[in-house]
């Protein structure tokens, strides 16, 4: 009963460390421009939505008052960040999760070795190549463009991706591709019709991860973009005003910018969950 | 008519011959039985008829077809895995379907045929469910529908019943020869149970490192076993054997321990094969406790078995032979032993290989 208790309120304890952060920003982007500033801090506030609208360019006129120059940048950014995000988790999913299946039942030549290597990819910071990327991206005229990020996330996601979905379809029988094969399908539609709906939870894990990589990713996007292809992460931090750092705004960046990743973790969890193929197979 | 047909077929796993040299008929309607310890090869052969293995020699005929290179897809044949490999996220009407998607057949007649086949086997309260929410018993039938529904040339099973408990298992092979006989599928089936090999099989094939020991009816491998492996393997416990020396024409025979057996039909077969040191093979069965019997030993165990008693005797220092006889009253110390020479096998000592008669 009292360890019930204890374990309760550490619960809550442990709750308050980490989504405190997440309250704060999120009260920040509702809290009128003088509350931001207030010491000590106001729990209970007048709301307002004045800076999603300014963010979102609906109440331009009001932007002048926070020193904002000009439009907000942040729907056009917000934009390349779901297409440059979304395109390079895709892709690195699908090629991750055919070149697992390969790994995982055939006979590769050197398998081991190249397993070895492409998950060496990952083993120096991503920071070091950062010069290199760059001279190589300007001469190839990569620099600023969306297929140059995708292109760049989808391969420092495609080990990851190998990796895991490896682990994954080694976990699913071959009795199952084999007893679609005898009943009269070819290797292809075995691996769409049998495989594929198997690794789904392993699919949905890897698309998480993959996708918050390429959704936070801050670095590369810095360098590597100016304009057109600039991501919101760097364009957040950079939201400023002419007579400082426009916190507001930031703070309801920041809120927009959470949404995407949580709502789609929400839609695949059920998929997270694993248990959907327990039990079938006897081993 | 000849159904499958395997022309000296074998298979390497890079040094490891899986599988040497096999050839074998199967015929219509017949139910062949693969037995043999595990590793002898039974499962990779099954797997090379089915394509799931590529043979490294050797040919694979299926109704007067080579198949040898085909695709699984292409071969009409059905196989029921060990494992049942019912795909989990299709319900038991959808699991029997499938292979009839595959082959383009018309919804209404899928819809008629998995309800046909559901009848047969007692699964249409069971059409919706998915294949977790089964018992494993009725998952090894929706396996057996789901490879009857396409109606093969060749129906292949690896170990079917190996996943159920004893008494599942009996249940399931008393309804498989139900379903033999009422289907006539041709079937070829793996095992290394020998009890289900002998109650079902119309002709077993025994297998060992990769070979065919012997082909036969189950009588055939029970009673004339081709080698000493097929008649220590067939039988629980095994066959015995008792090595013995040839004395010469009506001198009899000498065992290890001195004594002298005499039966002219043996020495006669001998004779015939010119052979000196020979082993009798005779079954617990075929021995029995007997006041004057021709070998004397001693009892060492018994074990009650219902209405018989298995006797452990030893003949001979270190050679135990088992006996299975009906005496009830306590046993001990010594005996001797009534050979029923009618049902014994001579084995030459140096091939292993039964010695045949006149008359097989």
């Amino acid at each position: 009963m009292v360890w019930k208790m204890v374990k309760g309120i550490l619960i809550v304890l442990v709750l308050i460390f980490f989504l405190l952060p997440i309250y704060w920003i999120v009260a920040t982007s509702f809290k009128q421009w003088p509350d931001i500033f207030a010491i000590p801090p106001k729990f209970v506030f007048r709301g307002t939505f004045v800076h999603y609208l300014t963010l979102f360019n609906i109440r331009p006129e009001e932007a002048a008052k926070f020193g904002q120059v000009g439009k907000s940048l942040f729907p056009p950014r917000f934009l390349n960040s779901v297409v440059i995000a979304g395109i390079s988790t895709v892709l690195s999913v699908a090629l991750g999760t055919f070149s697992a299946y390969a790994f995982s039942r055939f006979r590769v030549r050197g398998e081991n070795d190249l397993l070895f290597f492409i998950l060496s990819t990952r083993m120096l910071p991503p920071i070091v190549v950062g010069i290199p990327f760059f001279v190589v991206y300007r001469a190839l005229g990569l620099i600023d463009t969306h297929i140059g990020l995708i292109l760049l996330y989808m391969t420092f996601n495609l080990s990851f991706s190998v990796w895991l979905m490896k682990g994954f379809m080694d976990e699913i029988p071959r009795e199952f591709e084999e007893a679609a094969l005898i009943d009269g399908y070819t290797r292809f539609e075995a691996f769409f019709k049998v495989i594929l709906p198997q690794a789904l939870s392993g699919i949905a894990a890897t698309a998480v991860f993959c996708l918050i990589a390429a959704w936070n990713e801050f670095f590369f996007a810095l360098i590597l973009t100016s304009e057109k292809a600039r991501t919101a992460p760097p364009s957040i931090a950079a939201i400023q005003g002419t007579s400082g750092i426009n916190w507001g705004q930031i703070a309801a960046g920041v809120t927009v910018f959470l949404l995407p990743v949580v709502v789609f973790t929400f839609f695949v969890r059920k998929y997270l969950a694993r248990g959907l193929t327990f039990g079938v197979i006897k081993r | 008519m000849e159904r499958v047909r395997l022309e000296s077929l074998s298979k390497r796993f890079g040094a490891f011959e899986a599988v040497r040299n096999v050839t074998l008929s199967v015929f219509e309607g017949e139910f062949i039985v693969f037995l043999g310890p595990s590793g002898c090869g039974k499962t990779t052969t099954l797997r090379m008829i089915a394509g799931l293995e590529k043979p490294t020699r050797g040919e694979i005929f299926i109704a007067g077809k080579r198949v040898t290179l085909l695709p699984p897809a292409r071969r009409n044949i059905a196989f029921v895995f060990q494992n049942y490999a019912l795909y989990p996220h299709m319900t038991v009407f959808e699991n029997i379907a499938f292979p009839l998607e595959a082959q383009r057949v018309s919804r209404e007649d899928i819809r008629r045929r998995v309800q046909g086949v559901a009848k047969i086997l007692g699964l249409e309260h069971l059409l919706h469910l998915r294949p977790a929410q089964l018992s494993s018993g009725d998952m090894q039938k929706v396996a057996l529908g789901r490879a009857m529904v396409r109606r093969p040339q060749v129906f292949l099973m690896d170990e079917p019943l190996s996943g159920l408990d004893a008494k599942h298992r009996e249940e399931m092979r008393a309804e498989l020869k139900r379903l033999h006989i009422e289907i006539h599928a041709t079937t070829i089936y793996v095992t290394h149970d020998q009890v289900e090999a002998m109650s079902m099989a119309d002709r077993i094939v025994v297998m060992n490192e990769g070979e065919i020991q012997q082909v036969g009816s189950p009588k055939e491998v029970y009673l004339y076993p081709e080698n000493l492996f097929v008649a220590h393997f067939i039988g629980s416990p095994g066959m015995n054997f008792i090595p013995l020396e040839f004395l010469g024409e009506g001198r009899g025979f000498r065992l290890e321990n001195g004594d002298i057996l005499r039966n002219e039909m043996a020495e006669r077969l001998v004779v015939q094969h010119r052979v000196r040191e020979c082993i009798l093979g005779v079954r617990p069965e075929f021995l029995s406790l007997a006041p004057s019997g021709e070998i004397r030993g001693k009892i060492v165990s018994v074990e009650p078995l219902g209405y018989k008693n298995l006797y452990a005797v030893e003949i001979a220092p270190g050679r135990i032979v088992r006996v299975e006889d009906m005496r009830r009253e306590k046993f001990s110390g010594n005996v001797s032993l009534a050979v029923h020479w009618e049902a014994t096998c001579l084995f030459n000592r140096e091939t292993g290989r039964r010695m045949r008669g006149e008359h097989g």
